[in-house]
Order: structure tokens, then sequence, then C-alpha cells
């Protein structure tokens, strides 16, 4: 039971890595130690949000609790990584707060596209 | 009317079938009653040795008011005898089922125990599961903490790394206190640190020419 999590955390986490990796790519963030920085961005925010997500779900079955404590910890998430970015990427022109959303919301729209890619197979 | 008393009474006492007032002397010996040989009746129309049914009237009615009630008891006390008899007899059997077919009596016992298996099973699975989750918690926490640290010291690395280019360029483009660099020759750029004229020999030739 706790590797099946596990892994399941873990299949996040490469997800969500991926996902942010190529946004940030994208918004020239491209040097070897600034990639490494969100790297480990997504190593302290993902496993900890999603396991308090899991045991939010085993505690609720409503929905709407459910969707908003969704939504309050990805803007927990959002402003984490604000803060570690403004500190790790000093030296980088982009705005930290734009890179923290453009990344979350990559990872988030990528989870539910594979969510539904696997709902559909 | 002494004596209709009495087998009123008697029948309360004993149920009808049981009294066997016939006349024959054989069956009063046998017949297991209290009562003595005067209250014996004098016809036999009193004596009852069948069963009686329900539908009929008793002749020991003495209390007109409890036609009824004394109808249902008399005519029904054989079938009262036999129903406890297999009540008594039924309720030996369920007794090792007493805990889930109690009495209406005690209805909260029937629900608590009825319930309290489900719920303890239930219970004991809601328990694990949170119990694994709280795990998984605390090993996100620690992938978490490996990562913040490894996060300083990267930072750390990286302005140690500033530090030491900046130190580095100071040491091998600008003098030391002493005005010497770390060859230990004089700075071509200080007049002051040029060999003088005195010293040589050769100043006042070169420059009286």
């Amino acid at each position: 039971m706790i590797a099946e999590i596990v892994i399941s955390l873990l299949a996040s986490l490469m997800l969500t890595v991926a996902a942010e990796l190529a946004a940030a790519w994208l918004l020239k963030v491209r040097k070897p130690r600034e990639l490494l920085f969100v790297v480990l961005a997504n190593c302290i925010t993902n496993p900890v949000v999603n396991a308090c997500y899991y045991l939010l779900l085993s505690r609720t079955e409503d929905v709407f609790i459910q969707v908003a404590a969704l939504v309050f910890l990805e803007i927990a998430v959002v402003a984490a990584e604000y803060l570690y970015f403004k500190i790790t990427l000093k030296g980088h022109g982009v705005n930290k707060l734009l890179l923290s959303v453009v990344l979350n919301a990559s990872s988030f729209f990528a989870g539910i596209i594979v969510s539904i890619l696997l709902m559909l197979l | 009317m002494f004596r209709e008393f009495i087998y009123n009474t008697a029948d309360a006492i004993l149920p009808p079938d049981e009294l066997t007032f016939e006349t024959t002397p054989e069956n009063n010996e046998s017949s297991g009653t209290e009562i003595s040989d005067d209250t014996q009746p004098e016809t036999a129309a009193p004596v009852e040795t069948n069963p009686p049914q329900k539908d009929t009237q008793p002749v020991h009615n003495y209390f007109p008011g409890e036609e009824s009630s004394y109808n249902d008891s008399s005519s029904s006390k054989s079938d009262e005898q036999s129903s406890k008899q297999k009540s008594e007899s039924a309720e030996t059997t369920k007794q090792p089922e007493a805990t889930t077919a109690q009495p209406t009596t005690e209805p909260r016992q029937n629900t608590t125990a009825a319930t309290v298996q489900p719920t303890t099973a239930a219970d004991v699975n809601k328990k694990g599961s949170d119990t694994i989750l709280w795990v998984v918690l605390w090993i996100a926490v620690a992938v978490a903490v490996a990562a913040i640290s490894s996060t300083v010291v990267l930072l750390v690395k990286r302005s140690k790394a500033k530090k030491a280019a900046a130190d580095g360029i100071n040491q091998n483009n600008y003098p030391n206190q002493n005005g010497y660099n770390q060859n230990n020759f004089p700075n071509q750029n200080d007049p002051s640190q040029t060999v003088s004229s005195e010293d040589s020999g050769y100043g006042d030739r070169f420059n009286n020419r």
C-alpha cells in the first residue's frame, strides 16, 4: 500500500518536473544550475502537496472541500516557489512571480491531460 | 352456591383438563387434585374431561363480568401450557444466540451489538489507511528537507565561488599594502619605486647629455 502511494507520488513528481523544465526553457531559464533549482523547487513542494491532498481525500468526500483545498494548495505552491526563485535565481532577469505561475500552471494542466488520457485508455 | 364457589377457585388454580372429576372412584384417587370429596359435584355436567373449546361457555361462571377473560383463560389454558412449554424449550435453544436475539425490552443492546462489528472493521481499515498516508506525508517532508538542504549547499558553493573569484581578480591586478605585487618586483607605474640614479650611477651622464 505504501509502495503504491510512493510510486504514484514519484510519477507525479516526474511529470511535474518534466512539464516545468519545458516551461522554464521557454522562459529562457536554460543554465544547468538554474534548471537544477527548478527541479529542487518541485522536489520541495510537489510530494508534500500531493501527500496532503491524499490525506484530505481520505477524510472527506465533499467535492467542494476538495476543490477548495486544491486551489489553496496550488496558491501556496506558487507562493513558495516564488520565494525560492527569488533567492536562487537572483542573477536572472525573468520575473520570478510570473515564472512560478507559468511553471505551476503548466504542470497542473499537464496532470489534467495525463489523467484524461489514462481515463480514455 | 358454596360448591360453585369451590369449583371456580379450583378451576382458577388448576386447568379443567387436569381435573378428573369422574364418577369412578379410581379416577378420583388418581386425579391428583387437592379438592376434597365434599366438593365433588353430584352431576357429571360440570366435569370437563375433554379440553374445552374456546367457543364453549364454562359451567363455573361465578363472575359474570369476567366471561370473556375466563373463556379465553379457561379455553386456552391447555394451549397456553403447551405454548409455554414450547416457548421454554425455544428459549433454551435460543440462549446461545441471546446476544443477537434479545427481547424487545433491550433494544439498545440489539442496535449496538448489530452495529459494533461493522464499525470496528471499518475503523480498523480507516486507521490503517490514515497511518499509511501519514507515513507517506513524512516521507514527502523528508524529501522536501533534502531538497532544501541541497539548495542551501548549492547557494553556499555559489557564494564562495563568487567571493573567490572576486579575491582572485584583486590579487592578480592590484599591488599589496607594501606597494609590491606578489612577485616582489617594483611596480613600474609607480615612479617612487624606480631605481634612483644615485644608486645606479648612470643618472648624471644620461641627464646631462
